[in-house]
């Protein structure tokens, strides 16, 4: 029962695939030798065939054939394609070529063994073999050749070293001109972003000044507070500025009449030449401006009573001819340059009734200026009103549309 | 009086048609192998039209995976025309033999796979994988006579016999593995196994009847 009952189950063992090798060879062994067994494994067998047509049945898609197809073309291909090669060789001269030169090798080999002293070594280095021992010529050649023609192959790998060393170099030099070109371009652009950003943001405050003495240098800082007068003036300048006012038709045609708001706008327009002041104006203006600097106290005059918008680099100043600091009929003057440079008139105006608003476009960007600010008293008298720095330098103004 | 055209002759009933269809069934795949060991690509189109499905069927269940079983499917039959001078009609059917071909195979996947834990859960899932399969599979194929007379024994064994027969022969689970799941000894599981295949063998013999 027991030996039963272990064949049985070495059988189901079988069936299922769990032997090992060796196992399975002796088990095969046995079934070789009994009809019994044989018939428990078919039995089993058939049991197991009932499990797998239990399942599900599905067929399987077109493609598992055509896989199966080439698979099985492709394992009969390469023993053909072998045999034809030899054939092909066989057929060919080459195995006649190979013939002749194995017979070439033999008797170069067989007539250097003639030789005593290269016996042990038939195929040896010239170096090895002194001159006059009888070495044979065709060896030597052969070596001399052999040794030739990898010389020359070493010697065309060095000059393709070589070569490509060279292009590799002037690369690298190429792209480091190249690396030093864009670096200084970097820097070139950075500094002209910088300075666009300085610029920009110089010309995009909106700054509020004062026409301050010569002796302040001209910085315009100061905490006075202008009238309520000036403050609508410089107001009324910024919302023209942005457009919000739209001149009245007397502006347009070039005038600066008063319009509806009551303060009168002058702008000083561009000049395309220079106006240098006469040589005795420009003295009386430097002795003016040497004098209010040497002046313990600044000018009353200067020190409260004119403000200065400076708004998107343009230069507005309001004047009040009730305050008293440029009286109605008083001719100002706008002056850029130094008492080194000299001075030029830039533009001037006559002071009318109402408060007016002098404003500068400045026609380039670049570093920026003094506006020294004169008047001509009714009387005569020559004054400087006052100082203030400028965003930008300001080119020549033609005087223009001067209030009569 | 009867004369030759008068008559009836009557053809073997069930039980005896059955087996010399199935007799015939044998000749002809075995036949077939034979033609494939002597090189004719027409005789394993043939056998493939003949017994691919099962085969396919057998890969799907146990693998579980249309991809792979397809994948397996065209080894099967690589080695079928590899091996078909190996095959040897005394030992055991072309059906066997094929099936056996396509488990190995298959068998090799699983156990490609990840490690598989024997435990007690495991033997569960898997179990409950099978059952899901035979649901569904019966919705979507048609199914002849005969694999619905092995489906119905399969289903009529008992239920733990059942279990560790198609564990074993479908996932390829060892009677140790088993054993261990179910908490049982090794030998009653070798016993319920081996009688889980007679039982099937007999039930398609009595069928047959």
């Amino acid at each position: 029962m027991t030996n039963l009952h272990s064949l049985e189950d070495e059988a189901t063992l079988y069936v299922l695939g769990r032997m090992t090798e060796v196992e399975r060879a002796e088990f095969e062994a046995s079934l070789a030798e009994s009809a019994e067994l044989r018939t428990l494994v078919r039995e089993l067998e058939e049991g197991a065939v009932a499990i797998a047509m239990a399942s599900p049945q599905r067929r399987a898609p077109q493609r598992v054939w055509a896989g199966i197809e080439k698979a099985i073309a492709e394992e009969a291909k390469p023993r053909v394609m072998k045999s034809s090669f030899w054939m092909a060789w066989l057929r060919s001269g080459w195995a006649a070529t190979t013939a002749c030169l194995i017979g070439w090798l033999l008797y170069a080999v067989l007539m250097e063994s003639g030789s005593p002293k290269m016996a042990s070594n038939p195929i040896a280095s010239e170096i090895n073999v002194p001159r006059g021992e009888g070495v044979s010529d065709a060896v030597r050649t052969e070596t001399k050749v052999a040794k030739s023609s990898s010389e020359i192959s070493s010697n065309i790998d060095r000059g393709a070293l070589l070569t490509n060393l060279q292009a590799t170099t002037r690369e690298n030099s190429a792209l480091r001109f190249r690396k030093a070109q864009l670096e200084k371009e970097v820097t070139h652009l950075s500094q002209v972003v910088t300075q666009q950003q300085v610029l920009l943001s110089e010309s995009s405050r909106l700054k509020v000044l004062q026409l301050g003495p010569a002796s302040a240098g001209g910085l315009g800082a100061t905490n006075a507070i202008p009238s309520p007068e000036l403050q609508r003036a410089l107001l009324l300048a910024m919302a023209r500025e942005l457009g919000w006012l739209q001149p009245d038709e007397h502006e347009k045609s070039g005038s600066t009449l008063t319009n509806q708001t009551g303060v009168e706008f002058v702008d000083l327009h561009p000049n395309t030449n220079e106006t240098k002041a006469p040589f005795s104006q420009q003295m009386q203006l430097t002795q003016e401006l040497i004098d209010s600097e040497n002046s313990a106290s600044p000018s009353n005059i200067a020190e409260s009573e004119i403000p200065v918008l400076v708004m998107d680099g343009k230069t507005m100043i309001a004047f009040d001819p009730s305050n008293g600091a440029v009286p109605t009929g008083s001719e100002v003057g706008f002056w850029t340059g130094t008492t080194a440079e000299g001075f030029h008139l830039v533009g001037s105006t006559t002071m009318g009734s109402s408060t007016t608003v002098v404003g500068f476009q400045p026609m380039s960007l670049g570093s920026g200026g003094t506006l020294t600010v004169t008047f001509h008293g009714p009387s005569g008298s020559f004054n400087v009103l006052g100082q203030v720095p400028l965003p930008v330098t300001l080119v020549p103004l033609e005087p223009q549309n001067t209030v009569p | 009086m009867e004369t030759a055209e008068n008559q009836t002759v009557d053809l073997p009933s069930g039980s005896l048609r059955e087996e010399l269809h199935d007799v015939m069934e044998v000749r002809e795949d075995a036949r077939l192998l034979t033609g494939i060991a002597e090189g004719d690509q027409r005789a394993l189109s043939a056998l493939y039209r003949r017994r691919g499905s099962l085969i396919y069927s057998l890969l799907v269940r146990m693998l579980v995976n249309e991809m792979e079983a397809q994948e397996v499917m065209q080894d099967t039959f690589v080695q079928v025309w590899r091996r078909a001078h190996k095959f040897d009609v005394s030992r055991s059917s072309p059906m066997s033999w094929m099936f056996m071909i396509a488990r190995g195979l298959a068998l090799d996947r699983l156990r490609a796979r990840s490690r598989r834990s024997a435990t007690h859960a495991a033997f569960e899932r898997e179990v409950a994988s099978l059952e899901v399969e035979e649901i569904n599979g019966s919705r979507q194929t048609e199914r002849d006579e005969l694999a619905v007379a092995c489906a119905t024994a399969l289903n009529g064994l008992p239920e733990e016999q059942g279990r560790a027969l198609q564990l074993a022969f479908l996932r390829g689970w060892t009677h140790e593995e088993i054993a261990g799941a179910v908490g049982e000894p090794l030998g009653t599981i070798k016993a319920r196994i081996r009688r889980g295949l007679l039982a099937l063998r007999k039930t398609l013999k009595d069928h047959h009847d």
